[in-house]
């Protein structure tokens, strides 16, 4: 969680990553954001993101983002 | 909210809102507008020219006065349907009682589609019994009343002036062809109600084209010369003797071909006055005192065009 | 039928309302649907054909794409592993033949004539003595939005985030409903598809906020942009004629027209769709309020946005090629640049459709690159920018620095609409170049501008009626909605400024005689 936290500071130091919760429906992160985390993600656990992953419910939160890659790490 | 409030704010707003529309639909409604055919004493002009921006850039009633003594005005309206010229046309003879009309027949083949004309014919219901919604445009001389450049289109009788030339290079443009070009059904129903309303009021109606390489060709002449057969009606089309008429396109228009400036409106006018003349035997009211503002306005139009002593 | 006539909004939007409001709930939706084919027909006739297929095919392609999950799902077992496989192969064609039939369609309608013509140029310019015959089939209204429509309830249908629906007319309903038809916004199935089919009853407050966003609607459309089309035109069609700083004029008065057109618009099927209680995405946000290319447009055309975001440029940037692309990219350019080159091809689709969707012709296909190139720069200015300013201790937050980027994003949008606007590119170009070589202040002094089909009363009209729109959307911008603070005012106050909006709209817009109609300005798309 805390390589996620990191990750996340890295690509936009601008958001609480602890407490928001609306990263995509506010507009906080935008689609460079996202692609370039997705590919940060994919690097540091090692899964696969595709275009189905890519809904707001995935990726609101650090949490809804952490819960998706332990998803993804158990398929 | 419980309905019946809701009930009594709906219809009492309605009410206020057409209380109010009821209240200022008279206060737009034209009674005396300057500088428009309003202007004119009531069964003073003996010819009318309607149709498009194509009529207004063709004919000058001051030169006609001026030749001839002829009393008349443009009526045209810039991009005008036929279906708004009819109802145009209805209105203004009710003031007017002119003998002859000319219709310039590019409006003829302004179609629009047939929701564009559903669309057309609900509004002037509406129109028709709102006084503020046909009107409302009228805010302009509500709040210019008696400004100078209203009353200064008045000599010019509706046409348009214009000089500069920007030339047509196109070449000739009357190809000969036997095919037509097909007139809308609603704008059909409208011709004839224009010719049906003349006939009734025992008015001779001219259908008459503007030289216009960008506006006519050869099949819309077909179009107009059968329907002209069929009703006889005269139809004169302009653009066939261009060269008689001495129109120069590198003179005479200002928008490469699509209107006539004045220098070109000049030789139709003096075409359509022979023609008159001729033809129809207008009066000639030069000298009379019911037509002593006409002669007033010649020396102002004169100014205006140049062409002062 | 349109959207901005007394026959629509006086005649077919009460009685469709009084019916609505006196049927029963479980029946409302028929009622809808019924409008919203009658109300299509009364606009393109027979091409209604084309909405009707595009419902039942989505409706067959997404029972499709359901079924065979459903049939890997029951594989049990060591042939569970295989059958997923399979189901996964399958699903893709199946969308692949749902998208292509869909888009193949509109191109087909919409760009047939404009290939035509391109190649028959080719053809000319090779000693062929082929020429492809014009092809002209008639293009039903909105298809450009309603085939979008239909590819999001596909592709959200592949990728399960939504259920197939087994309800043909709720479907139907979904992509014919009246107010969205025309011109958008481009609705989600997920977001709207359900409030549509509920029938829920009218409520008070959604009815008379509905009307004022419709006659706030109204008044952009009439009293703005209607208005500044007279000089649009004059200017855009006898470009020749002008240059300098009425070519410039013309340019800004057609940008604030487009604006004012196409939210005006919006306002009014929000509106309308707000009456039925349907929740309808947003379109605009104050888009001139925004600070970069691409923060633009997310503000603009917000849908078509986010439709071109969600179900072309990620799936494209996620696929296993561009994935790689970028791995490469980064691990020899560093991240940023790297970062660009995964984006790169995805992001010239994406503009490339989007300039194209607009519209077949050479200024669209130039609109769309030319966001492209700026949104790409912009992207990939930005450490540099973010390095300059910490270097020259510039507040880029300051009221300074934004003013800078709100006059840079007016140059930016202003000469796109230019090109957008022009009667192709060639034009484009001969206008742009003539607003700096035919540059003279005389124009402002010699009554030239009096000479463009407005006078001053329009003028006056025309400004003071953006005055108004400026208010609203600084309003709006700071989360303020006007309509719930007027409806907080007193009865005799609230409901004279009601009455005071109608007459506005009524008394001042551009209609009537010697006004032409004019289409809304994105219905022709």
């Amino acid at each position: 969680m805390e390589q996620l936290m990191k990750i996340l500071e890295d690509i936009n130091p601008d958001n609480d990553y602890a407490t928001e919760t609306a990263l995509i429906d506010g507009g906080l992160l935008d689609s460079f954001a996202i692609l370039e985390l997705v590919s940060a993600l994919e690097d540091a656990y090692g899964v696969e993101i595709t275009a189905t992953e890519l809904v707001p419910k995935n990726f609101n939160s650090a949490q809804a983002m952490w819960d998706m890659i332990q998803r993804l790490q158990k398929n | 909210m419980k309905p019946k409030t809701i009930r009594i704010r709906a219809i009492g707003f309605l009410a206020l809102l057409t209380a109010v529309i009821q209240l200022l639909s008279p206060v737009f409604t034209p009674k005396n507008e300057p500088g428009s055919i309003l202007d004119e004493p009531v069964n003073s002009l003996d010819y009318l020219v309607i149709g498009d921006s194509e009529c207004y850039t063709s004919i000058s009633p001051m030169e006609l006065w001026k030749s001839c003594g002829f009393a008349g005005y443009d009526c045209g309206v810039s991009a005008q349907r036929i279906q708004d010229a009819y109802y145009q046309l209805e209105k203004t003879l009710r003031r007017q009682t002119p003998k002859v009309i000319l219709l310039e027949t590019n409006l003829i083949f302004r179609n629009r589609g047939l929701r564009q004309e559903t669309v057309t014919a609900f509004d002037h219901y509406v129109g028709n019994a709102v006084g503020l919604y046909e009107y409302h445009n009228n805010w302009k001389q509500l709040i210019a009343v008696g400004s100078a450049a209203a009353l200064r289109q008045s000599v010019f009788k509706g046409m348009r002036y214009r000089t500069g030339a920007s030339p047509y290079t196109g070449g000739a443009y009357m190809a000969g062809t036997d095919k037509k070009q097909p007139i809308g059904e609603v704008q059909e129903i409208y011709l004839d109600k224009i010719a049906g309303l003349c006939r009734e009021k025992n008015i001779r109606l001219v259908l008459y084209s503007v030289p216009s390489p960008r506006n006519w060709n050869q099949k819309k002449h077909n179009s107009v010369a059968e329907y002209a057969r069929q009703n006889k009606l005269t139809f004169l089309d302009l653009n066939l003797i261009a060269d008689k008429l001495g129109i120069d396109w590198s003179k005479d228009t200002y928008d490469r071909g699509d209107h006539l400036n004045f220098s070109g409106a000049q030789k139709v006018t003096s075409y359509i006055g022979s023609y008159l003349s001729d033809r129809i035997g207008l009066p000639d009211h030069r000298g009379e005192a019911a037509y002593s503002a006409w002669d007033r306005d010649l020396g102002a139009y004169l100014k205006s065009t140049g062409q002062a002593a | 039928m349109q959207y901005v006539s007394l026959l629509y909004l006086l005649a077919f939007l009460p009685l469709v309302l009084l019916l609505y409001r006196l049927l029963p709930q479980r029946r409302r939706w028929r009622l809808l649907l019924a409008a919203s084919y009658v109300f299509f027909f009364l606009m393109s006739k027979q091409l209604i054909f084309y909405l009707f297929f595009s419902a039942i095919s989505i409706h067959g392609i997404g029972l499709w794409l359901d079924a065979c999950d459903a049939a890997a799902a029951r594989a049990e077992g060591e042939a569970a592993e295989a059958a997923r496989l399979a189901c996964a192969q399958k699903k893709k064609r199946i969308l692949c033949y749902g998208v292509v039939l869909h888009i193949g369609l509109l191109v087909l309608l919409k760009y047939a004539p404009f290939f035509g013509q391109n190649l028959n140029a080719l053809l000319l310019k090779l000693p062929l003595p082929v020429q492809l015959p014009e092809l002209s089939l008639g293009v039903p209204v909105g298809i450009s939005f309603f085939s979008l429509q239909a590819v999001s309830y596909i592709s959200d249908v592949y990728h399960r985030r939504i259920r197939a629906d087994d309800n043909l007319g709720r479907l139907a309903l979904f992509l014919a409903f009246f107010p969205v038809v025309v011109e958008g916004p481009i609705c989600r199935y997920s977001d709207t598809a359900q409030t549509l089919y509920e029938g829920k009853p009218l409520e008070y407050e959604n009815v008379t906020f509905g009307i004022q966003r419709m006659v706030w609607g109204l008044f952009k459309k009439l009293v703005i942009a209607d208005r500044l089309n007279i000089l649009v035109e004059k200017i855009f069609t006898n470009y020749r004629d002008y240059s300098g700083i009425v070519v410039l004029l013309g340019a800004v008065c057609y940008t604030l027209q487009l604006y004012a057109d196409f939210s005006g618009c919006i306002d009014l099927t929000i509106g309308t769709a707000e009456m039925f209680g349907v929740t309808v995405p947003e379109n605009f946000r104050q888009p001139f309020f925004s600070r970069t290319a691409s923060e633009f447009w997310r503000r603009w055309h917000i849908t078509l946005g986010t439709w071109f975001k969600d179900y072309l440029f990620y799936p494209l940037s996620l696929t296993k090629h561009v994935k790689k692309i970028g791995r490469e990219a980064r691990k020899k350019l560093g991240r940023h640049l790297g970062q660009a080159a995964q984006v790169f091809l995805p992001l010239l689709a994406v503009w490339v459709c989007n300039g194209l969707w607009h519209g077949a012709g050479w200024n669209y296909l130039f609109f769309g690159l030319y966001y492209f190139i700026l949104i790409l720069l912009g992207n990939l200015w930005e450490p540099a920018a973010a390095g300059i300013a910490k270097f020259l201790h510039l507040n880029r937050e300051g009221f300074l620095w934004r003013a800078m980027q709100t006059v840079k994003m007016a140059a930016i949008v202003v000469t796109g609409e230019l090109f957008f606007r022009a009667n192709g590119l060639r034009a484009g170009f001969s206008m742009f170049r003539s607003i700096f070589t035919g540059w003279s202040a005389a124009v402002l002094r010699n009554g030239a501008l009096m000479k463009l089909g407005l006078d001053g009363y329009d003028f006056a009209a025309a400004a003071i009626g953006l005055v108004f729109v400026l208010a609203v959307d600084i309003l709006h911008e700071n989360g303020i909605s006007v309509r719930r603070e007027t409806a907080e005012l007193s009865l005799p106050i609230r409901w004279s400024i009601y009455l005071a909006a109608i007459l506005l709209v009524v008394i001042f817009g551009a209609y009537g005689t010697g006004y032409l109609p004019v289409d809304p300005l994105y219905a022709g798309f």
